[in-house]
C-alpha cells in the first residue's frame, strides 16, 4: 500500500529523480533531453524504443541505467537465427539428487528488471512478438505454465534505421507497445570533446546504485497519483483523435499523410509520460503545456504515414507539429 | 473535500473574474455594435438619400441614431452573454503562470480524492491568489476596432460626394396646370390671334410668328415656367418695338375717350376710337373744310366745347409732340372763335394725322399684343380680380384691378387696395406715385425681439400698384432656380451650401393645397 499524493512524496520524487540523472550523466555526456525522456519512460511504466545509427551510445545509456538503478540487467542482441525460447527460456530436463527426473522451467534473460533490447529489427517477427507480448503482459507463458515477469519490468529497444537489408521492421500493433520511441541525434561539438576525454583516458567514471527496485516502484506509484483535470484530457483526445484522417479535429496535413492514427495507448501514454513532467516541475495536475511536450515522443510512432507522405518525405513529426498548433485547448484563453 | 476558507477564496476569485469577464463583454460587444451600426447607419443614410430629400443634420442624425442603438444592443448582448468560468480559471492561469493549476482545481476539487483534490486546490491558491483579474483579463482594444474608422469615411465620403437634394419644394409650390386648362388657354390664344389686325411690317410679321409658335407651344402642356419664360422674352421683344414706334406710350384710341363734349369732333373721336386714324384724318379735313365753306354753324357753346375737347386731346397726346401742338393750336383757336384758324388748324392736324397713321396703327398693335399676352400670363396663374373674384373687363389689362364696390382704396383697409405695398397699406402716406418714381417711406418701428428701435424702409412702387404682379410662389421658384444653379459650383463651401438649402426651405410657401387660392399678401418678401 502507498502513501497519498503529498508534497512530501513529491519532492522526494524530484530528489530521486535528480539523483538519478546526475549519476546517468557521469557516464553518459549530453543527450539531457534523450535521458529526460527515456527516465520519464521509465518512471511512466512503459517500454522505450531507441532509434539512431550505430555508436551514439544507446547501449551505454541503457547499461548506465540499469549500473545506476540496481537492477537486474540483461542484454539481449537480436539477430535473424534467435528464437522466442532464447529470450523467454525454456523447459530442461532436470535430475534432482534421488536420480529422478522432471522438467524445470529455465527462465530467459527476459526475466530481469531491465531488458536491452538491442537491435530488435534484426531478429524475426516471431522472436519479436515473443518480447513484445512480454512487454505488454509482463509475464510469459512457457510449456502451458505462466510466469510472471519481476516488477518492475523495463524494456529499452533500439534499432537502427538505415540499415534495411536482412531486417523485420516492427509491426505497427507491436510498435505500439512502446511509450515512446525517442530519436538519438548525433550530438554537437562540445559533447563530442566530453566524450573524446571521458572515454580516452584511462579513468572510467565509477557509479554507484542511487535508487533501488523499491524506490522505483514507488515512484512509478507516485506517477499514478498524480491527476489530470477533464480539460486536459480532453485536449490530450483531441490531439489523439486529430491523428486520424477522418476525425474532426484532424488537419489538412493529416488528411493528406496519414493512413492511420494513434490507438488509446497513445493517449494513455500522453497522460502518463505528461504526470511525470508535472510531478518534475512540482504540480498535482497536469497541464495542456505537459500534453504537447510528451506528444511527440509518444505519438511519432503510432502515427502510420501515407505512400504520399514517405514519397514527399513528410516526417511524423511534421504531422504531429502541424496538429499540435491546430487542436484547440478547450476553453482556451482568448484575447479580451 | 476542501477547506471552507480554499473554497470561499476560489469562489471570490471567480466572483471577480467573471466581473471582469461581463464588463470585457460589454465593451467588445459594444464595438461590435457600433461597427455594425456605423455600416447600419451609412445604409440608412443612403436609403434616406434614395426615398427622398434629407438635409445633411438629418442624415447625420440618422447615422447617428442607428449606430447608438446597435451599439447599445451589441453592450446588451454582451452584457448578457454566459461566461465560461474554466475560461476565466485558465485565464487566471495564464497571467500568474499557473500552468493550468487553478483551471484544473476548479474542475477536481469536488474529487472523490478529497486529500488530493485539497493539496491540488491548495497548491493553486499559492500560485494564483494574488493575480489580479485585470491582469488574468486585460483590457484590449477589439480587432475589429480598427475597421471603425471604415463607416465613418464611408458616411463623410457618402455626405460629401453624393448629390444634395434639389430644392425641389419649390418647384412643387408652383401650381400645375391639368392638360384641360392648357387646351382651354390655347383656345383663347388663338381666338385672340386670329383676331390680330394683319401686320404692317415685316418685323410685325416675325413677332406674329412668334405668337403662332406660342400657340402652338401651349398646345403642348407645356411646363408652366417655360410657358412663362417664353412670354416674358414676346413681352420684351413687344414692348421694345413699341417704344422704338414711340418712346413713350401712344395710344389714340385711349386719348379719344377724353373727347366728349363736342358735337362735331364726335364723328373724329369714334373713328380714332375704331383705330381709323385715315378716316379719323378725313373727317378732321372734312370737318376743316366746311368751316372755310361755312357750312357749318358754330354757336359759343360749340367752340368751347371743342376747345376743351381739343386741350384734352392735347393732353393725352404727349407721346406725339407734333400732333400735341396742331391739337393745342386748334384747341387755342376754337377757344378764340376763329373758325378760319381753326379750319387751319384742324388741316394741319388732319395732314399730321394722315401722315402718321401707320405709326398710331403699329402702336395699337403693339399695345394688343401686349395686352395678349398679358391676358394669357394672367389665365395661367389663375389670376382673379381680388375685388369680384372673376375676370372682369377692368381686370383684364392686366393691372387686376377693377372699379367694383370694394375695389376703392379705403374699402380694403389693411389689405391695399389702390395703395401701394401689400401690408404696408395703413402705413403708407397716401401720396402720389408717378411712374418710375417710387417711394421709400422710412419709419421708426418697435422690435418684439430685441431692446431699442429700428428703423425699415417700405420700397412703393407704383407700377405694381399696391400688389405684386407675380405671385409669391413663382418669385420663390425664380430664387430657387437661380440658387440651384450656383449651389454646385465648387467656389461656395459645403456649410454655406447648407445653410443657403435652409434659409430656402424656411420661406418656403405652403403646401401645395394652398397654392390654389392668389398669393398670399401677407407672405415674407423672398428676397435675400
Amino acid at each position: 500500500m502507498h502513501r497519498e499524493l503529498s508534497k512530501e512524496r513529491v519532492e522526494l520524487f524530484r530528489r530521486n529523480y535528480g539523483l538519478l540523472g546526475e549519476e546517468i550523466g557521469k557516464r553518459i555526456v549530453g543527450y539531457r533531453e534523450v535521458i529526460n525522456q527515456v527516465l520519464t519512460a521509465m518512471m511512466a511504466g512503459g517500454n522505450v524504443l531507441l532509434e539512431g545509427v550505430p555508436g551514439l551510445g544507446k547501449t551505454l545509456l541503457v547499461r548506465t541505467i540499469g549500473e545506476a538503478t540496481q537492477m537486474d540487467f540483461q542484454r539481449i542482441q537480436f539477430t535473424p537465427d534467435l528464437m522466442p525460447a532464447d529470450i523467454t527460456g525454456t523447459n530442461i530436463i532436470h535430475t534432482d539428487d534421488k536420480g529422478g527426473r522432471s522438467f524445470r522451467f529455465q527462465p530467459g534473460p527476459i526475466f530481469s528488471n531491465l531488458v536491452l533490447a538491442d537491435e530488435i529489427n534484426r531478429a524475426t517477427p516471431k522472436t519479436q512478438s515473443a518480447v513484445l507480448e512480454a512487454m505488454q503482459e509482463g509475464r510469459v507463458t512457457v510449456g502451458g505454465t505462466t510466469h510472471k515477469l519481476p516488477d518492475p519490468f523495463w524494456v529499452l529497444a533500439t534499432q537502427n534505421p538505415i540499415e534495411m537489408e536482412g531486417t523485420y521492421p516492427l509491426p505497427e500493433a507491436q510498435i505500439d507497445r512502446f511509450i515512446y520511441k525517442i530519436d538519438v541525434r548525433p550530438q554537437g561539438e562540445d559533447e563530442l570533446l566530453g566524450i573524446i576525454r571521458r572515454t580516452t583516458g584511462d579513468e572510467h567514471a565509477q557509479l554507484k546504485p542511487v535508487l533501488n527496485r523499491e524506490q522505483i516502484i514507488d515512484m512509478q506509484a507516485t506517477v499514478r497519483q498524480v491527476m489530470a483535470a477533464e480539460f486536459v484530457q480532453r485536449y490530450a483526445a483531441r490531439i489523439a483523435l486529430g491523428t486520424h484522417p477522418h476525425s474532426e479535429h484532424a488537419t489538412d496535413m493529416t488528411r493528406r499523410f496519414v493512413r492511420f492514427g494513434v490507438s488509446p495507448r497513445g493517449v494513455q501514454s500522453l497522460i502518463l509520460c505528461a504526470k511525470v513532467r508535472a510531478i518534475l516541475d512540482d504540480r498535482y495536475t497536469i497541464s495542456c503545456e505537459d500534453i504537447r511536450e510528451v506528444a511527440p515522443p509518444a505519438l511519432r510512432h503510432r502515427i502510420i504515414r501515407s505512400f504520399e507522405a514517405e514519397a514527399e518525405g513528410i516526417t511524423s513529426d511534421a504531422v504531429l507539429k502541424s496538429l499540435l498548433e491546430s487542436v484547440k485547448e478547450p476553453a482556451a484563453v482568448r484575447a479580451a | 473535500m476542501i477547506g471552507t476558507e480554499s473554497a470561499a477564496t476560489v469562489a471570490h476569485l471567480l466572483a471577480g473574474l467573471r466581473r471582469r469577464q461581463r464588463t470585457l463583454n460589454t465593451l467588445r460587444w459594444g464595438v461590435h455594435g457600433l461597427l455594425i451600426g456605423g455600416a447600419a447607419g451609412c445604409l440608412a443614410v443612403l436609403m434616406m438619400w434614395l426615398v427622398g430629400p434629407a438635409d445633411v443634420p438629418q442624415l447625420l442624425l440618422a447615422a447617428a441614431l442607428t449606430a447608438a442603438a446597435l451599439t447599445l444592443a451589441g453592450a446588451i448582448a454582451g452584457a448578457l452573454m454566459p461566461i465560461n468560468d474554466l475560461a476565466l480559471a485558465r485565464a487566471l492561469d495564464a497571467a500568474g503562470q499557473g500552468k493550468d493549476r487553478f483551471a484544473s482545481a476548479l474542475q477536481l476539487m469536488n474529487d472523490h480524492h478529497k486529500d488530493r483534490a485539497s493539496l491540488i486546490v491548495e497548491d493553486a491558491l499559492l500560485h494564483v491568489r494574488h493575480t489580479p483579474a485585470a491582469a488574468a483579463l486585460p483590457l484590449r482594444i477589439p480587432r475589429s476596432a480598427r475597421w471603425l474608422v471604415a463607416p465613418v469615411a464611408l458616411l463623410a465620403a457618402m455626405l460629401l460626394l453624393l448629390p444634395q437634394p434639389k430644392l425641389q419644394a419649390a418647384a412643387a409650390q408652383v401650381p400645375e396646370i391639368s392638360a384641360e386648362q392648357w387646351q382651354q388657354i390655347a383656345e383663347e390664344f388663338d381666338k385672340e390671334l386670329a383676331q390680330l389686325p394683319k401686320p404692317l411690317t415685316p418685323e410685325e410679321e416675325e413677332l406674329q410668328k412668334e405668337l403662332e409658335r406660342l400657340a402652338e407651344l401651349l398646345k403642348e402642356n407645356p411646363d408652366k415656367r417655360d410657358a412663362l419664360k417664353e412670354i416674358a422674352k414676346l413681352s420684351e421683344r413687344v414692348e421694345r418695338d413699341r417704344r422704338e414706334i414711340s418712346p413713350r406710350e401712344l395710344s389714340l384710341k385711349k386719348a379719344a375717350k377724353a373727347m366728349s363734349k363736342s358735337a362735331a369732333l364726335k364723328q373724329f373721336a369714334a373713328k380714332m376710337q375704331q383705330g381709323e386714324y385715315q378716316n379719323a384724318s378725313e373727317e378732321l379735313r372734312s370737318l376743316a373744310s366746311k368751316l372755310n365753306d361755312s357750312e357749318l354753324a358754330l354757336d359759343a357753346e360749340e367752340f368751347e366745347a371743342m376747345a376743351q375737347d381739343l386741350e384734352q386731346l392735347a393732353k393725352e397726346l404727349e407721346a406725339d409732340q407734333e400732333l400735341e401742338q396742331e391739337c393745342q393750336g386748334a384747341s387755342n383757336a376754337a377757344s378764340r372763335m376763329n373758325k378760319k384758324e381753326l379750319a387751319e388748324a384742324l388741316k394741319r392736324m388732319a395732314d399730321q394725322m394722315k401722315n402718321n397713321a401707320g405709326k398710331y396703327q403699329r402702336s395699337d398693335n403693339m399695345s394688343r399684343r401686349k395686352s395678349m399676352l398679358d391676358d394669357l400670363k394672367r389665365r395661367m396663374n389663375q389670376k382673379k380680380c381680388e375685388s369680384c373674384g372673376e375676370g372682369c373687363s377692368e381686370c383684364e389689362d392686366g393691372n387686376g384691378f377693377c372699379d367694383k364696390p370694394g375695389d376703392k382704396p379705403g374699402n380694403r383697409a389693411g389689405r391695399g387696395g389702390l395703395k401701394a405695398g401689400w401690408g404696408s397699406m395703413a402705413k403708407w402716406d397716401g401720396g402720389d406715385l408717378s411712374k418710375n418714381d417710387e417711394k421709400r417711406v422710412g419709419e421708426m418701428t418697435d422690435t418684439m425681439e430685441t431692446q431699442g428701435d429700428s428703423t425699415s424702409f417700405q420700397v412703393v412702387s407704383p407700377d405694381e400698384r399696391a400688389r405684386s404682379t407675380k405671385r409669391y410662389e413663382e418669385l420663390f421658384a425664380e430664387f430657387v432656380q437661380l440658387a440651384e444653379a450656383d449651389l454646385d459650383l465648387d467656389s461656395v463651401p459645403v456649410s454655406q451650401r447648407e445653410y443657403l438649402r435652409k434659409y430656402f426651405k424656411s420661406i418656403r410657401p405652403k403646401e401645395p393645397a394652398a397654392t390654389d387660392h392668389p398669393a398670399d399678401p401677407a407672405a415674407p418678401d423672398p428676397a435675400p
